[in-house]
């Protein structure tokens, strides 16, 4: 179980604050919303520790991130792009993902066994920048699956893909959170997105420095 | 700042001709260190200009062979009237430019080591080649060209490039009219105690005044300037057994000089006394007349052997010999 | 939405065609008094066949493919190691290093670098005589060809790094990458696509290489051709030899141009490597101190030569030089010429730039094309080539050796031209995109535009421009060689002539002078352009 308490991220050039609580369930997806530039971006840059917060405690099964390196802290991203390496096969960019323990022939069979769950078993051996945009951001999540983290930050994933693809996405998503039992903290733009996803809400907003 | 406008005029005003000046300008074309303060050009300038009524003006350039190269280059257009810093070995070559015409002088050395009457190139000094030494730095220096060249590799020499300065050339002539043949060997053998080739004479000098090197190409007399002009006795030049090769410098006058009337008062005069006076203490060789040997001449090294080729067999076989030069210095 | 055809686009076009027509003349003009020269009659195959002639080819070739490789590898393991050690300290001394090394004068480089290696520099008194060779040579030319293309690799590379997406490098931390993997799926992927036209550029200009040979190379085995045209030209005048490099330099020059095209390297401008990089990754150890010696390497090459020169030159003995009319006029001289040069070869930039944008928007490609490969012309024609065809050409009617000046200032324009269109081309083109229907609502003149829009809105660029090639011609020791004389020096022309006797300290004096000078020059075109721009804002 993710939960965030009492964080707090300063901005210290406009002189406010967000602060925010909550808590996210494996199996569970929630949706962060909010004004454009309020700071989701940051927020989930926080948790996965690219940015430390001004304070608060964030928590899987009750073990604290913050003072975890990135690679330590349980739990994979996905961006709006750039999720991928282009100048390597789609399998090689999955390989990146498996954790360095399997053998050789565990780690064949786990690339196998995404990709095929994600629709993308037929371009295994195509170099990466060969795949439209929404084949790219499967790939990504492919690779986030593979390397076995409970916790999956997605940042706007939907948000360069057309209407169709996006539909098939966020089908994409519900399932895959129910089957690998995920915690899933999304953000999300569009609140239709949110109502289709079934997600719980976390609304941030600006509040002075006290 | 008064001087860095004018001087910022001047830039922009560069294209211009020069300006006439009131009184006609005589320009000499010469080697660099001949026209430093503490050269003969400052002295010569003033002793001319006493007696001919116009300004002379010297141009100095970074090497010898590269008056030739330059007046070349100018071609009929030269500025110069009269170039002065060449030697015998060049003047077969410089006459084939056909940029030079006879001085119409009447020769009258009383001191050259051998007879030499050109119409075309007055001569106005001449010593001889030598390695010159530190003697607190070297207490035997090899006793022959032969030894120099057998040394230890540990030993370092400073010489001219031949195709840019006289003793550069007359160095390359030397090896030759030892080694003959076997040149390219000896060159090869000499190559890893060479610390570096330069353009000029005063290059390599100073580069052995400071101490880079333990001995450089230079002249028997050199060591007359360390001990009359400044009173040090630390510096010798090596006597080889072999011969040392001679230099005969000379000046010629062009064929389109601006100013024909006072090039030739100005060859006349280089055999003069007064130019002949100036030049032992100033440029450091011997002078044409005996006249003008200074006291502190007497404990130089003499030859007994000297050589020296003739302007025609330097012009036949220098492009031979710089190459042959050349291929062994890179390999 | 097309726009209609105006008169200030078509002028635009017509200027801009003009001015690449006179630049394909003035590389024709060359090339047929070359062959006039000598080369019309010449047994091309005797002088072929004379052995130092082949050599010359052979360690021209040689030494500029050496000076790529280290380079090369210099300069992107240093930008790699800046890029992911960006927190330690000395960062902003080593990035201002690289760049002063676009600017510092190869005069003052030759004199700063023996300074530490020279037989008689700081190495030496450190008791370190025993690793410095005894004398001048390949090593000491390799030396400085590194000391000015390490800093340009490196800025290329990191600027290169700088704009990989932010989403990778989170990625490779998320991920665990480990040096060897951020080297194979992050920093040689990005750094790679820009590698061929850098190292083609560094090709170019070590194989044209010029002053640093003649000050470095310690005699007639280590060479370039550029240094032998010198020679064959100013010393044995040897017109047909002189011609016949000419051309072989000129069709190397043709090939490594035409294949590799480096003119399409674009130069970081500052504020790219201000920002600190967004990678977070894992550091081993071990990697730790290979990071730490190539810092350490970076700081011995680049900064600490200049640092010997600047606090630790005796200037005493040649402080009288300064109050001499002949330091002045040549510091005037240096002074117009960069002045001059800067403005020409802007303008040349900002001609071409405007004609390829213009002939791009009315879709006729060749002509675009064409304009925009003129401006690389003269990395193909090097400055002493020109120098030599223009007094080639010239000698039959006037007294060449006038006109030097006039013949350097058009050789140094044409010199930074390639660099300055590289600064201003990509700005412009955005620019001009952004702003052509506004200012065409306007009815704004050519002029008008560019006093008012253009120059205060790419201030930055255009000081960059100005600054670099007013620091390069200032600095330059090329065409200089031939027209130099007693009345007619530069500061460089003056320092080399100095400089071959080891400290003397005229030569350390004008050194820092010319140094200072130029990084003068460069603030304050940089200061002015500000200004202006603060002027039109108020």
């Amino acid at each position: 179980m993710f939960h965030a308490h009492n964080v707090i991220i300063q901005f210290e050039d406009e002189n406010s604050q967000i602060c925010t609580s909550f808590t996210v369930q494996p199996g569970d997806i929630c949706a962060i919303v909010g004004p454009s530039g309020v700071g989701k971006s940051t927020l989930l840059s926080a948790i996965a520790g690219f940015e430390t917060p001004h304070s608060g405690t964030l928590t899987w099964d009750g073990q604290d991130l913050v003072s975890l390196a990135v690679w330590e802290r349980p739990l994979a991203c996905l961006f709006q792009s750039d999720n991928i390496f282009t100048h390597l096969s789609v399998r090689r960019n999955l390989a990146l993902g498996v954790p360095r323990e399997l053998s050789n022939k565990e780690c064949v069979l786990a690339i196998q066994e995404v990709a095929e769950n994600l629709g993308i078993g037929a371009f295994l051996d195509r170099p990466a920048s060969d795949l439209s945009g929404g084949q790219q951001q499967r790939v990504g999540l492919a690779r986030a699956l593979l390397t076995n983290k409970p916790l999956l930050l997605l940042d706007e994933p939907f948000s360069a893909l057309d209407t169709e693809t996006r539909e098939t996405a966020i089908a994409l998503l519900k399932r895959i959170t129910k089957d690998y039992d995920l915690a899933v903290i999304i953000i999300a733009h569009d609140e239709a997105d949110v109502t289709a996803l079934d997600a719980s809400l976390v609304r941030l907003y600006r509040e002075p420095i006290s | 700042m008064k001087q860095l406008l004018a001087s910022l005029t001047a830039a922009a005003l560069l294209a211009m001709p020069t300006m006439a000046s009131a009184k006609p300008v005589l320009t000499i074309y010469t080697y660099e260190s001949f026209t430093s303060e503490w050269g003969p050009g400052p002295q010569i300038e003033t002793a001319f200009e006493a007696t001919c009524d116009c300004d002379l003006n010297f141009v100095s350039l970074d090497s010898s062979i590269g008056i030739l190269g330059r007046v070349q280059l100018e071609g009929a257009s030269s500025q110069a009237d009269i170039v002065l810093g060449l030697d015998t070995n060049l003047t077969a070559i410089a006459r084939d430019t056909g940029l030079f015409q006879p001085h119409g002088v009447t020769a009258q050395s009383d001191n050259l080591p051998i007879a030499y009457d050109n119409d075309m190139f007055m001569p106005f000094d001449w010593g001889y080649f030598a390695f010159v030494y530190d003697k607190t730095r070297m207490a035997t220096p090899p006793a022959s060209l032969q030894a120099l060249v057998e040394a230890d590799d540990d030993l370092r020499i400073v010489i001219q490039d031949p195709r840019t300065a006289t003793p550069g050339l007359g160095f390359l002539l030397w090896m030759k009219s030892v080694y003959g043949d076997d040149a390219a060997d000896a060159w090869r053998a000499l190559n890893p105690k060479i610390v570096t080739v330069t353009k000029g004479w005063w290059d390599a000098y100073s580069l052995f005044l400071e101490g880079e090197a333990d001995m450089v190409m230079s002249y028997s007399t050199s060591p007359a300037y360390h001990q009359i002009a400044e009173g040090v006795d630390q510096y010798a030049a090596a006597s080889f057994s072999e011969g040392h090769y001679m230099q005969i410098e000379v000046a010629a006058m062009l064929k389109n000089a601006p100013q024909p009337e006072l090039a030739k008062k100005f060859m006349a005069f280089i055999q003069g006394p007064e130019f002949q006076g100036i030049i032992p203490t100033t440029n450091w060789m011997y002078p044409t007349q005996a006249s003008a040997i200074p006291d502190g001449f007497d404990g130089l090294i003499t030859p007994e052997n000297a050589y020296l080729f003739s302007g025609e067999d330097v012009k036949n076989n220098k492009q031979a010999w710089v190459d042959e030069w050349l291929s062994a210095a890179t390999n | 939405m097309r726009l209609p055809h105006n008169d200030s686009g078509f002028t635009r076009l017509i200027w801009g065609t003009f001015i690449m027509g006179a630049l394909f003349c003035l590389a024709a003009i060359c090339l047929i008094s070359l062959y006039q020269a000598g080369l019309a009659d010449t047994n091309i195959s005797s002088l072929l066949s004379r052995p130092y002639f082949g050599y010359v080819i052979y360690i021209t070739l040689i030494q500029a493919l050496l000076s790529v490789i280290l380079s090369v590898c210099g300069g992107v393991l240093g930008a790699i190691a800046l890029h992911r050690r960006w927190h330690w300290p000395l960062r902003r001394l080593i990035l201002a290093g690289c760049f002063m090394a676009m600017i510092v004068p190869t005069t003052v480089a030759a004199i700063s670098l023996l300074k530490l290696w020279g037989q008689s520099g700081f190495i030496s008194l450190l008791g370190g005589s025993a690793i410095i060779p005894d004398r001048l040579g390949l090593w000491s030319v390799l030396l400085a060809h590194c000391f000015f293309n390490i800093p340009l690799i490196m800025r290329v590379c990191l600027s290169r790094l700088q704009s990989v997406p932010q989403g990778q490098y989170r990625h490779a931390a998320l991920l665990r990458f480990s040096a060897g993997a951020y080297f194979r799926h992050i920093e040689w992927p990005a750094i790679r696509t820009v590698l061929p036209s850098v190292s083609g550029l560094v090709f170019l200009l070590c194989f044209t290489s010029f002053s640093l040979v003649l000050m470095l190379g310690g005699g007639p085995a280590i060479t370039t051709m550029e240094v032998s045209i010198y020679t064959a030209l100013r010393f044995d005048f040897d017109l047909s030899k002189a011609a016949v490099l000419c051309v072989i330099q000129l069709v190397i020059c043709a090939i490594i141009l035409v294949f590799i095209k480096p003119s399409s390297t674009n130069f970081a401008s500052d504020n790219v490597l201000d920002a600190a990089p967004l990678r977070a990754d894992h550091q081993s150890k071990i990697w730790l101190v290979g990071d730490g010696l190539l810092w350490f390497g970076l700081v011995i090459l680049l900064l600490v030569p200049l640092g010997l020169l600047i606090f630790n030159s005796d200037i005493r003995g040649g402080i009288d030089f300064l109050s001499t009319p002949r330091f002045w006029s040549a510091f005037a001289h240096s002074v117009a010429l960069a002045i001059g040069a800067a403005t020409g070869a802007v303008t040349l930039a900002m001609s071409l730039a405007m004609a390829a944008a213009e002939a791009q928007r009315r879709h006729w490609p060749l002509l675009s094309r064409l304009v925009e490969f003129s401006h690389s012309l003269f990395l193909l024609v090097p400055a002493l080539v020109l120098g030599t065809s223009f007094f080639i050409l010239l000698r039959p009617y006037v007294a060449v050796f006038d006109y030097g000046f006039y013949i350097i200032l058009l050789g140094n324009a044409l010199l930074s031209l390639p660099f300055c269109y590289r600064i201003l081309a990509p700005a412009l083109l955005t620019h001009w995109h952004k702003t052509d229907r506004l200012c065409h609502a306007l009815r704004l003149g050519i002029w008008q535009r560019f006093r008012l829009i253009t120059l205060p809105a790419l201030g930055a660029e255009f000081a960059f421009a100005f600054g670099l090639s007013a620091a390069l011609s200032f600095g330059d020791l090329g065409i200089i060689t031939l027209f130099g004389s007693q009345e007619f020096e530069t500061l460089p022309y003056l320092l080399f002539q100095f400089m071959n006797r080891y400290g003397a300290a005229e030569a350390d004096l004008l050194a820092l002078v010319l140094l200072g000078s130029a990084l003068s020059l460069y603030y304050i075109s940089y200061y002015l352009i500000k200004v202006y721009r603060g002027l039109l804002a108020r």
